[in-house]
């Protein structure tokens, strides 16, 4: 129907046209779920195809069919337990000190540069290396596992803060002390709704990045949580048990992820 | 915070009663980067009548804002003192003086309605209680409407006259207005010059505007302060004989004009010294 309207207007419509994603009236999500769904279901074809019996590879039917066998043994349930408490702590510790200290050094005008400089240098080097380092410090157990998932996880929150911190509005800031406000108001009125969306925004980061550290600290001394678990799975020829295990990390991730996708989204409705 | 004056030498009631804000050579300097200091006002004295309307013209940069600052208590003078009746300014008045600054100065994650009421949270006033007298402000600027909507969903004008409301909702005495209409269009501009005249005429509050522009500045004022280039220094008090309430119209009046070209004569000379300051 609209094509019809499309060519009386001469040149354009070939335009317009031409740059549509995907064609076919397609919507993005439709799209997303048509590319996922088709995955899956040649994965399990090559999976019943030539993958039967694997010891390195299963199909989606069979991790499917494994995830609650997995789940209901003690072992796997202590691993994860052991790996979600690590991850909540260390996440907890890196959001809470990467906001304060973001806040602090965004609010210093001559901290700020110097400082960012530094972080950002620090976020760049791989700190898988400096793993054992930390093992020497810490030891093999819990306070080397969170500690490392801290490290990973506290500076998308510092960066984030800082420069969320560094652009709430002065003249705001000048008009709530004109009202009355003091400090302690500022904080509060001003720059916690201002930096909010950005701290979340950079704690979905910061989620991801943490979790990353924890599961490399496990799989690397292979002491306890899913990423020793995993290690040990990886040599233990079973497939399905491995996978399952897989998808119900990554299912978590995306959960944590989902949720503080959520709150960003809610916080930053007045955005324009 | 106003701190109690009770010098035996105070002003004498005589020539002074009436006066409401006073300014005695108010002097305020800057540091710059290299570390020396600059002077934004010099020596500056001024009396503001009750419920006068006062307004302070002179090239960008001369030191208008500070002044403001100052009386407001934003910003601790160098030398001299303000008073607001017989008190000093030490420190933000917010009982006293209510303030519109040039960006407006909103909450952008709040409604319009939010904006004016944050005022009065800031002074502990009920929930209940707030919302009415923030109604009531908007309403006053013809924003009845718009209390629902974010500063995003509102043009430059009704921002402005949000910003317009949540001075007035606190009812305090004195208002600061730091090129309000700054921010907006000519047309935009004239309008409300003339909306914000029509509401302030009748609450009789004693005001200091601040604007680059000359027409503004004749069709509000009872007195309009001609201001030097930096060092803000006063050139010339003017006093703006037309009569009250001011329509439109006058705009185009023998008197008037005079009033302008006049203004603008001071003006232009402090304007070419002023561009060619750092
Ligand atoms: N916070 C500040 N730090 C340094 N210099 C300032 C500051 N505020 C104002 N100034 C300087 O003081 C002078 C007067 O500024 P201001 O009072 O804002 O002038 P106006 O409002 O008339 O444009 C300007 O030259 C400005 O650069
Ligand atoms: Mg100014």
């Amino acid at each position: 129907m609209s094509a019809v309207t499309f060519r009386r207007v001469g040149g354009e419509p070939q335009a317009r046209r031409a740059v549509r994603p995907g064609g076919a009236g397609m919507s993005p999500v439709m799209l997303r779920v048509l590319t996922l769904a088709a995955v899956v279901l040649g994965w399990e074809v090559l999976a019943r195809l030539y993958l039967q019996d694997s010891l390195f590879l299963a199909g989606p039917v069979a991790i499917v069919q494994a995830i609650p066998g997995t789940l209901s043994d003690p072992a796997v349930r202590e691993a994860l337990a052991i790996t979600a408490g690590e991850f909540l702590l260390a996440f907890a510790i890196a959001t809470i000190a990467g906001v304060l200290f973001g806040a602090l050094l965004g609010a210093t005008r001559r901290a700020f540069a110097p400082s960012r400089n530094l972080l950002q240098m620090a976020f760049s080097l791989p700190q898988v290396a400096l793993y054992p380092l930390f093992v020497l410090w810490l030891g093999f157990g819990f306070s080397s596992k969170v500690v490392f998932g801290i490290t990973h996880g506290i500076f998308p929150v510092l960066l984030g803060t800082m420069a969320a911190t560094k652009m709430v509005d002065p003249n705001l800031v000048t008009s709530v002390r004109a009202m009355g406000g003091g400090r302690r108001t500022i904080l509060r009125k001003v720059v916690l709704p201002s930096i909010l969306p950005e701290v979340v925004s950079s704690l979905r980061v910061a989620a991801a990045l943490t979790l990353l550290g924890v599961l490399l600290a496990e799989l690397m001394v292979s002491v306890g949580g899913v990423g020793a678990m995993l290690h040990s799975l990886s040599s233990s020829f079973a497939p399905a048990r491995l996978y399952a295990l897989i998808a119900t990390v990554c299912a978590a991730a995306i959960a944590v992820n989902l949720v503080l996708g959520f709150f960003e989204r809610r916080l930053s409705r007045w955005r324009p | 915070m106003l701190k109690n004056e009770n010098s035996p030498e105070g002003r004498q009631p005589t020539t002074e009663s009436e006066a409401r804000i006073f300014v005695e050579d108010l002097e305020v300097a800057y540091a710059t980067p290299s570390g020396s200091r600059v002077h934004a006002v010099v020596d500056f004295s001024l009396d503001i009548r009750r419920g006068e309307f006062l307004t302070l013209i002179g090239p960008s940069g001369c030191g208008k804002t500070s002044i403001l600052k100052a009386v407001g208590g934003l910003i601790t003078p160098d030398g001299g003192d303000v008073r607001i009746g017989d008190t000093i300014v030490t420190g933000p008045v917010p009982d006293q003086v209510a303030y519109v600054f040039q960006d407006f100065a909103l909450f952008p994650w709040r409604t319009a309605l939010g904006n004016v009421e944050v005022a009065l949270e800031l002074k502990k006033v009920p929930k209940a209680e707030r919302r009415e007298r923030a109604r009531e402000a908007l309403a006053t600027v013809g924003l009845a409407d718009a209390a629902d909507r974010h500063p995003h969903e509102l043009s430059g004008g009704m921002k402005q006259r949000v910003a317009v409301a949540r001075a007035l909702v606190s009812n305090c005495d004195v208002l600061l207005l730091d090129e309000p209409f700054g921010a907006l269009d000519e047309q935009t501009r004239l309008v409300l010059g003339t909306e914000l005249l029509r509401i302030l005429e009748s609450l009789g509050k004693t005001i200091i505007f601040v604007t680059h522009n000359l027409q503004e500045a004749v069709y509000l004022s009872d007195r309009v302060v001609a201001m030097s280039a930096r060092p803000a220094r006063i050139k010339e008090i003017i006093e703006v004989d037309i009569p009250r309430p001011r329509s439109p119209d006058i705009m185009v009046s023998e008197a008037f004009t005079e009033i302008q070209r006049h203004l603008f004569s001071l003006l232009y000379e402090e304007s070419a010294l002023a561009m060619n300051q750092p």
